[in-house]
């Protein structure tokens, strides 16, 4: 489509086209290139700037630095071992249709929206050393005493994998699941293949693309990662690329260069990534069946087939996203959090503590007056910008699909910390303090991935419809309004929902940069954490929860009913 | 009992709080006041708020107090250990801070030095304040020698060891050296001395007192396990996980002895008993602060009496108001009469000593 279909490009148009441009370039490059000129920064504090290559030079004596460098890269085999369970899971939902398909995809929604912190503690209840309660369960069975180690390589792992990972991964991976083309599979099964057959053999080649797409989006996502690591890496003395960058930021007086060259060096590897998806993207395409006929189509798996995914999706999810769950609520009435020994462990003291004051109420409205308003800034401006890609020459259109995921080759931490310089800046300063900079920071955040969905989207809209748009003379304006955005609705809601996940459970980008009215509940939840009050950071983690599942639930609605309507 | 009928008032009583501005009406206080204080609180209610970025445990007493006795709104940003310093040096340095008051550790001299700071010592009006007999050792503590920038209301004695005397004998340690025994090797838990905070303060003030050799010998030598989490050096001596804990955190274990761990006891090591801190209550105004006025009205308020009660109490510390004299901290963080401690809130030792012992101990855990 859009080689053929092309829009008169002169006078305003053009014009419009270039600003959506400038505004990707400012976004995703406009960043990179501060953080490059910061790494060569060498002026002593509250100096002029002024060039230097100190900061590069202590970052290759630093073998602190290039230890978490691979570090890091050894923990991003969660994306692998991930990816596997994501794909098993998005064919169990949407190919074999197993019973309770939407309610089982709601809770991937809810557990990829779940704040981390929390998470991750609920997790240590269960499983970190001798105290963990499924630890002392499998001791009670003549176990070892601590089978599990939370504070370990496999903890951070597995902490992984459960809060983000699989769940992204499923989210990303369903859309094309269900753009597959029902006869493929109906074949594969009516020539006796094994459901399992099917799905390596069918399923699996033509899932690649999404998958390999999903699995590079994550591994991004893995090298910035930082709270988990932080909070688990340290009594294993596991440190981590980004926990380095974190400690130079928050080293007293700050080490930004050291930061800024550190994070620099992360770019090569995205820039060569970022061309693989876009090849990947070029070269392999989903062949798809016609519109409305595979949502309608029966699935051609057996009953027994049937109940024994809803057995491996519904045992998953309870493991991975119940049981935490439970703990993290339980931990909220508990005295002393973990202490299930004690007289009388019960207590709703942290709640009506949490509940009564005005901060966590401020933080209530905070967290969702930020996360929806950045969610819809974004979701049309990404709409505008991929709409703009979309019609530009091939060679340009790669050179910006790679721009678009430069914003993931630093971390949150660093990309906060960019913001907070920026918006101190003479002529900029006038936005510190405001909402301005966290909006601006969640959408730099989330240009890759908000972008991407919505290239990949429009790019399947059908030419012959615009087209017959265009002989109406209809403006490319109104083609946009009229045509791409109803015909793109569910990847419109799905980036929506993606950037409001992202902004209300994000800690790293917004916490050096929220003003005393905007903070959200997971930085009042890092901080209560940071200073060892679980208790109440676990009662502001379960109504976070309780907030996710309300969204959760209008998520699925809203898509439900479009795939109806549709 | 579990009552969802208060939890659900609670809840509503603090949706009003988070939605309508503050009608508060000033109460008594100032027991007594002073023409200088009189007219900066008019100048402050021009301003109408306070800004201040500090321990997110300060929230709600002391914003309800400040706004009963001064008609001022209170903000709190609420600072994390490690983020909160960051933010404070950037934006005052760049002149565009976006909180009034800092409560935290000592301030940077070189933000000092360039004039980043706003002065508190010279507008300190409250004779409640001002009066040195009001303070221990006759005068309320600075970070700085100029005493204009950064008063230190509550100091407090760290460094003491936590022990579970299910496993080791509290009297048989008596000396740091004690903590080399082979029965303690790998029993033994402290904050991460690589990073800003307990954990550093610790690991350098022993460099200073017992050279950076005691130091590996025990850090390494003993491999203990090190934390970044304020509460696992308590949480993990309750447990039973191990024996002995360096410089646990005053509030942790007050919570823990509360709830019945009786066995956990604090010792103090009779070479070197402890050092001072003053925690989260060192002060510091950035010069740009958006309301400069109500930050002083802040600084008079925080070290009245009243004040100090609130933050000894939410903080489980002791003040060095002489009339804040009991609440809800334990006997071990009170400085004893006649101790020689280490001030590390002084500025001789914040600015020159100490930086001399980190690289020392720097050097000495990373050969």
């Amino acid at each position: 489509m859009p080689e053929t279909f092309s829009r008169n490009r002169a006078g305003f148009g053009f014009l419009r086209d270039c600003f959506f441009l400038a505004v990707l370039l400012l976004l995703s490059v406009g960043p990179i290139i501060s953080i490059l000129a910061l790494s060569f920064d060498v002026s002593a504090r509250g100096e002029p700037y002024q060039f230097g290559f100190d900061a590069w030079a202590r970052l290759f004596e630093d073998a602190k630095s290039l230890d978490a460098a691979w570090t890091s890269l050894l923990l991003t085999i969660r994306v692998p071992l991930g990816l596997a369970i994501a794909l098993v899971m998005a064919w169990l939902l949407v190919r074999v249709q197993v019973p309770g398909a939407a309610l089982f995809e709601t809770v991937f929604w809810f557990a990829y929206f779940l704040p981390l912190l929390p998470m991750v503690t609920s997790w240590n209840l269960l499983l970190d050393g001798p105290q963990g309660v499924l630890n002392q369960v499998i001791h009670a069975f003549g176990g070892p005493r601590a089978f599990f180690d939370m504070n370990s390589y496999g903890g951070i792992i597995w902490a992984h994998m459960t809060i983000q990972t699989v769940p992204i991964l499923v989210i990303l991976i369903l859309p094309t699941m269900r753009l597959i083309d029902r006869s493929f599979e109906d074949a594969a099964n009516l020539s006796g293949a094994h459901p399992l057959k099917t799905l390596r053999r069918v399923i699996l080649p033509l899932a690649l693309p999404a998958a390999l797409v999903g699995a590079v989006a994550s591994f991004l996502k893995a090298l910035e990662s930082f709270e988990v690591e932080q909070i688990l890496g340290v009594q294993a003395r596991i440190d981590v690329f980004s926990t380095r960058i974190y400690s130079f930021i928050t080293e007293q007086p700050p080490m930004l260069s050291e930061a800024m060259a550190l994070s620099s060096l992360f770019l090569i590897l995205l820039v060569a990534l970022a061309s693989v998806v876009h090849l990947v993207q070029r070269r392999l395409a989903v062949p798809t069946g016609a519109e409305n006929e595979t949502h309608r189509t029966v699935s051609s798996y057996s009953a027994s087939s049937k109940r024994i995914g809803a057995f491996v999706v519904g045992g998953y999810l309870f493991l991975t996203v119940g049981l935490p769950l439970i703990m993290l609520a339980m931990g909220s009435f508990m005295k002393l959090f973990g202490f299930f020994d004690l007289s009388q462990p019960w207590t709703v003291r942290h709640w009506e503590t949490v509940l009564g004051s005005g901060d966590v109420q401020r933080s209530m409205l905070s967290t969702l007056g930020l996360g929806l308003s950045t969610a819809f800034l974004a979701t049309l401006l990404f709409a505008a910008i991929a709409w703009t890609i979309m019609h530009l020459p091939e060679r340009i259109r790669g050179v910006m699909a790679v721009a678009t995921w430069l914003p993931w080759a630093f971390p949150s931490v660093v990309l906060g910390a960019g913001i907070l310089q920026l918006s101190l800046m003479p002529g900029l300063s006038v936005m510190h303090g405001t909402i301005v900079p966290l909006i601006l920071a969640m959408m730099i955040k989330e240009i890759p991935i908000g972008v991407h969905l919505l290239n990949v989207s429009m790019g399947q809209t059908h030419r012959e419809t615009l087209e017959a748009a265009q002989l109406t003379k209809a403006s490319p304006a109104t083609i946009f309004r009229r045509i791409v955005l109803p015909l793109n609705l569910p990847a419109l809601i799905l980036v929506f929902m993606l950037v409001f996940a992202a902004t209300i459970r994000d800690v790293g980008t917004l916490i050096l940069i929220a003003p005393p009215d905007l903070q959200t509940l997971s930085i009042l939840i890092f901080k209560y954490a940071s200073l060892g009050e679980f208790e109440a950071a676990s009662v502001l983690g379960t109504l976070l929860a309780i907030l996710c599942v309300l969204v959760s639930l209008v998520t699925h609605y809203v898509a439900t009913m479009n795939r109806r309507l549709r | 009992m579990f009552s969802c009928i208060q939890i659900v008032k609670k809840f509503a009583a603090g949706l009003a709080i988070a939605c309508l501005p503050s009608f508060a009406l000033a109460s008594d206080w100032p027991v007594n006041s002073s023409p200088e204080f009189e007219a900066l609180l008019e100048a402050a209610k021009e301003e109408g708020r306070v800004i201040v970025m500090g321990n997110p445990n300060l929230g709600d007493d002391i914003a309800a107090a400040f706004e009963e006795d001064t008609g001022l709104k209170f903000q709190l940003i609420p600072a994390g250990r490690r983020e909160g310093p960051a933010r404070f040096q950037q934006e005052t340095a760049a002149d565009n801070a976006s909180f009034d008051i800092y409560l935290h550790g000592p301030a940077n001299a070189d933000l000092r030095d360039a004039g980043k700071y706003l002065s508190l010592g010279d507008h300190l009006f409250l004779p409640e304040v001002t009066e040195g007999s009001n303070w221990r050792g006759g005068a309320l503590a600075y970070v700085d020698n100029t005493r204009l920038y950064n008063p230190v209301p509550s100091r407090y004695v760290a460094g003491r060891i936590l022990v579970d005397s299910r496993q080791v004998d509290p009297s048989s340690i008596t000396n740091w050296t004690d903590l080399l025994r082979d029965d303690l090797r790998g029993k033994i838990i402290a904050h991460d001395p690589n990073f800003p905070g307990a954990g550093q303060t610790l690991a350098t003030f022993l460099t200073a007192k017992l050279g950076a050799k005691f130091v590996k010998d025990l850090y390494v030598g003993q491999d203990v396990a090190l934390t970044g989490d304020m509460r696992q050096t308590t949480d993990t001596i309750a447990r039973g996980e191990y024996a002995v804990a360096l410089a646990p955190i005053a509030r942790h274990i007050v919570k823990y002895q509360a709830e019945g761990f009786d066995f956990i006891k604090v010792i103090s090591l009779q070479d070197h008993p402890g050092y001072l801190v003053g925690g989260a209550s060192a002060m510091t105004a950035p010069s740009s602060a958006p309301h400069p006025y109500a930050a002083r009205v802040f600084a008079n308020w925080f070290l009245s009496q009243r004040a100090q009660t609130i933050y000894s109490n939410l903080m489980s510390v002791p003040s060095d108001r002489v009339d804040v004299v009991e609440g809800a901290w334990p006997k071990f963080v009170e400085p004893v009469e006649g101790e020689d401690y280490l001030d590390t809130y002084a500025q001789d030792w914040w600015e020159n000593d100490r930086k001399v012992f980190a690289a020392e101990l720097r050097k000495a855990l990373s050969e």
